[in-house]
């Protein structure tokens, strides 16, 4: 069981980390990025263009999307575990057979790869025997999905294009179209927003294990077992998933599962930060208000107070028109804009 | 240092940085010597903690001092499991922050300097304006 | 997702067998499908409909994991085959032909098939 032992010597033109010197002979030097308005129109644009490079966003918090051909390989965001920590923290991988494909994938690397770039690092777990080509493949894409979901529960930000930025080490290759992500993305935030409310606003929540489950513990499906294990009562359920090395959405959806069955209580979530924090003056009253008991059900026709940062409803969002992008053109630009609802070009 | 500032509002302020910045799980606030003096943890011990990260800042200011350049601002370590992070409040005292692999770094540059300004005020370094 | 596409083609050409999916378990995506699939409805319903299975056996006090769920209608079975792994499970399933196939096969041939997937 394992991928070709000659995954590693490739062809070096052919490296995802190789790009030739000067462009492609058709492009003039250096391409303009294209005209966006959000997140997602971007990505859509520079599929079009077949971009090969990343997009780095800056928010609380932001996170980087990995492009190849203009499809999107990984993204990699604090909001969600990258597919190293999904197979590191379950313990689908060893430390140290991690350690081994690292080398290995340093060593392999091309002569003329950036510095910075630390190899093919899939390829290498496949090449040692650590995992299968299918089950990588699974792992790179549920990571990807999952931080592009994680992206859309944050605030609106600036973002950065860089063309000559390092691949990301694992990656799914050939990646995601984005117009594939949005739809994905789409379908989580109405489910959890149907199933429970805010999306955003179950995501800041921190959990812990109601009375019932103690007593009723041989009668809950293992995986949630775990979950309220995880559940300390400081962690929200992004925490829980990277403890855990779990997705961020499926300890959400597994979170609104067991509250539908009484099995968590919930601390009171603040508000998210919609820009930087400036601190007080006046110091705080005093410790944080907390609240406990059952999730609280969402009530038809009825909208929550609680919903400042919430952006779980698709329609939620006001589009604003603040994304004009006529600066100087070059390959590294900084535009701000209003919006980065990934759900919505 | 004031000995007057309850316990609690230095942990409020450990508090909301955790809710302002993704990914930080325990933090604790100690002397330049070594003592403790407040923290929001769960599963490491406070007073080894806060003797170990003062060790640590002591060493880091040192290097810095020995290598000239200029004053030390923050000492990240990283590690498997995650971050450890500590950043000096004045000359007196330390903060230390623990996060898992998918601490918000950039957010913690960005919140640690309010939070870091409100902490000497309330230890009673800084005069409040 | 090369590997993952072949895999499932591979499926696909066992006898019977006229439509597959690779699903994530929890997440209900789905990660590739193949052939006439319609019948297996969305990855999002198979990942709901195994999930509360589940947790019913558990809630029954029966406490042991849910292999598989087979559906048969007039001209078709439906086998839904969890794949266990260190992390969350996938789902796979399949649409066999009941003309060319036999419910003890088509559970034993999805069965072989989701066994070998994840080598």
């Amino acid at each position: 069981m394992s991928g070709p032992s000659d995954e590693l010597s490739h062809d070096p033109a052919h490296h995802p980390a190789h790009r030739p010197a000067g462009g492609r002979a058709h492009d003039p030097a250096p391409p303009v990025p294209p005209a966006a308005r959000n997140v997602p129109a971007l990505l859509l644009a520079l599929h079009r263009t077949g971009f090969t490079g990343s997009v780095t966003v800056s928010s609380a918090p932001g996170g980087t999307i990995h492009l190849e051909q203009g499809l999107v390989t990984a993204i990699e965001t604090p909001g969600a575990p990258t597919a190293e920590t999904l197979l590191l923290k379950a313990r689908r991988v060893g430390e140290a057979d991690w350690a081994t494909a690292e080398t290995a994938a340093s060593a392999a690397r091309p002569v003329d790869a950036p510095a910075a770039w630390g190899g093919d690092l899939g390829a290498a777990l496949m090449a040692q025997g650590s995992i299968g080509a299918t089950e990588l493949e699974a792992v790179c894409a549920a990571a990807a999905f999952d931080g592009a979901f994680a992206l859309v529960l944050s605030p609106p930000g600036s973002w950065e294009i860089a063309e000559s930025a390092p691949p990301a080490r694992i990656a799914l290759r050939p990646g995601i179209e984005p117009q594939r992500l949005f739809e994905e993305t789409a379908r989580r935030l109405a489910l959890l927003t149907r199933l429970w409310g805010p999306p955003g606003e179950l995501a800041r929540t921190r959990i812990r294990p109601a009375a019932a489950a103690e007593s009723a513990a041989s009668r809950i499906p293992v995986r949630y077992r775990e979950v309220l294990a995880a559940a300390t009562g400081r962690r929200t359920p992004r925490d829980i998933g990277f403890a855990l090395g779990r997705g961020v959405f499926s300890v959400l959806l597994d979170v609104v599962r067991m509250d539908a069955r009484h099995l968590l209580h919930r601390e009171t979530a603040l508000p998210a930060a919609t820009a930087p924090s400036v601190a007080p003056r006046t110091p705080p009253s005093g410790p944080l208000p907390t609240a406990t008991g059952p999730l609280p059900r969402r009530v038809p026709g009825v909208r929550g107070a609680g919903n400042a940062g919430g952006h779980g409803r698709p329609d939620s969002r006001p589009e604003e028109a603040a994304g004009a992008s006529d600066g100087p053109p070059n390959a590294h630009r900084t535009e701000t804009t209003e919006t980065t609802e990934k759900s919505r070009p | 240092m004031s000995t007057q500032t309850p316990t609690a509002v230095l942990v409020a302020e450990l508090k909301s940085l955790r809710e302002r910045v993704m990914g930080i799980s325990e933090s604790v606030i100690s002397t330049a010597d070594g003592l403790l003096v407040a923290a929001d943890t769960a599963a490491v011990h406070p007073e080894s903690a806060a003797a170990l990260s003062a060790a640590m800042l002591g060493l880091g200011r040192r290097t810095a001092a020995e290598v000239g350049v200029g004053g030390l601002r923050d000492v990240v370590t990283r590690c498997n499991g995650g971050y450890v992070v500590v950043l000096a409040i004045g000359d007196q005292a330390l903060l230390m922050v623990l996060g898992d692999e998918g601490l918000d770094i950039a957010g913690l540059h960005r919140e640690s300097p309010a939070s870091i300004r409100r902490l000497s005020e309330l230890l009673g370094m800084v005069p409040a304006a | 997702m090369r590997a993952l596409e072949a895999s499932l083609s591979d499926v696909l050409d066992s006898p019977g067998v006229v439509g597959a999916a690779l699903v994530d378990a929890v997440t209900g995506l789905s990660y590739h499908s193949a052939g006439d699939h319609r019948l297996l409805g969305s990855g999002a319903e198979l990942a709901e409909l195994t999930n509360l299975i589940g947790e019913r056996l558990y809630e029954a006090g029966v406490e042991s994991e849910l292999e598989s769920v087979v559906v048969t209608s007039t001209r078709h079975h439906q086998v839904v085959q969890v794949v266990p792994r260190q992390g969350d499970p996938l789902l796979l399933a399949t649409v066999l032909d009941r003309g060319r196939t036999n419910l003890a096969l088509a559970i034993r041939q999805t069965a072989d098939r989701a066994g070998g997937l994840l080598a």
